[in-house]
């Protein structure tokens, strides 16, 4: 009876033993491999050093930024071949300003980097401090062709922090770019802190 | 059991020696570099005076005003426009002139966050003093130094202005009056 029971828990132990295997992540970027919070168009996003909400997205030939309040002359009129998509966001950093440079939008296998050539006050350029919130938009360069595929109607903006992901969080709005309108021109509002901070 | 402790005591000297050693250098000795790396905090109370780089500095004045939102008062509703104000006087020998970066701390629920000093605090309706700088830049006389940050509602109550002069790694932490 007792050599019945070491056999049942050796046996066992071996089962566990292969589950614990073959669930292992195979490779070490599965290990260290960064924490996705996802949400929607309206949705407030939340990870440790950053909240999201994406309020509108807007499909464009043309961006109207004649909003540029600086030094020198910058034009009022950015065109494209392409199209311009615009996601207008609220952003509030958590603990310490954050850089949005890393922010990029999916669409397959394909990933777009923001624009930088919005003028200043752009969001990029507004380190609002730790739960202050500002709102701005973030432009994308996208062609017609990553528009019309399939992977448009799952579109994912995401947001990481910093160059390294590694098992940090990283906020990613989900977006249905396949039936959006294109306007002519569209009017780029410069970015701005609201009300509401926490 | 005698016997076996004799026959091997040295193994077990060797042990009890060895392995805290063992312990201490894998987990003490970094946790104690860690720290000596840290910035030196000299923390200096509401209306005192600290001698750096040849001047007194003296946080004379401090105020907290509440956001009634960006149509109101030009502060976003939620937030609050902290300002101090800084005394600078040159005392005798040469004062240096390196400039200082300024920002309010706030250390609520264990954690640190900060806010830096706003160079256009006219933005959200606020106006220095006519004989105040909102810049940190001594140049050898003296000087009103007067710092405005816009943070969340809250933050005052737990901050203090934490100040740095030029790449050097002593923050001088200047309590607020309350």
């Amino acid at each position: 009876m007792n050599r019945l029971r070491v056999i049942a828990a050796i046996a066992a132990l071996l089962v566990i033993a292969g589950l614990a295997v073959g669930t292992a992540p195979t490779t070490d970027d599965d290990v260290v491999a960064p924490f996705t919070v996802r949400g929607g168009l309206g949705d407030t996003i939340e990870t440790r050093v950053l909240t999201v909400e994406a309020l509108d997205v807007t499909r464009a030939a043309s961006l109207d930024v004649s909003y540029f309040e600086g030094l020198g002359t910058y034009p009022s009129q950015l065109d494209t071949d392409a199209n311009w998509i615009v996601v207008t966001v609220r952003l509030t950093a958590t603990i310490a300003p954050v850089s949005l440079s890393n922010a990029r939008l999916s669409i397959g296998d394909e990933e777009f980097r923001a624009s930088e050539f919005l003028p200043r006050p752009s969001i990029n350029d507004l380190l609002a401090g730790p739960g202050i919130p500002v709102v701005g938009s973030l432009a994308f360069e996208v062609s017609d062709a990553a528009l019309a595929s399939g992977a448009a109607g799952s579109a994912e903006l995401s947001f990481p922090t910093q160059f390294s992901t590694q098992l940090d969080e990283i906020a990613t709005v989900e977006l249905d770019l396949s039936d959006l309108d294109s306007v002519a021109d569209y009017r780029v509002a410069k970015a701005v802190i609201v009300d509401g901070g926490e | 059991m005698r016997a076996w402790l004799r026959r091997n005591r040295v193994a077990l000297v060797a042990i009890g020696v060895f392995a805290p050693a063992l312990v201490w250098v894998l987990y003490g000795l970094p946790v104690v570099n860690q720290a000596d790396n840290g910035p030196r905090i000299v923390e200096v109370a509401a209306g005192d005076t600290v001698e750096i780089q040849g001047y007194e500095w003296t946080l004379t004045a401090n105020i907290e005003i509440a956001g009634e939102g960006i149509p109101a008062n030009k502060i976003p509703g939620g937030d609050a426009l902290v300002a101090a104000l800084v005394e600078v006087r040159a005392v005798d020998g040469t004062p240096g002139e390196e400039s200082c970066t300024a920002t309010l701390t706030s250390r609520a629920n264990g954690v640190e966050r900060s806010w830096r000093a706003e160079s256009l605090p006219s933005e959200y309706g606020y106006g220095l003093q006519s004989t105040s700088a909102s810049y940190c830049s001594p140049a050898g006389d003296d000087f009103d130094y007067e710092m405005v940050f816009l943070t969340p509602d809250g933050a005052y109550e737990t901050s203090t202005v934490d100040l740095v002069m030029g790449t050097e790694s002593t923050v001088y932490r200047f309590a607020l009056e309350r």
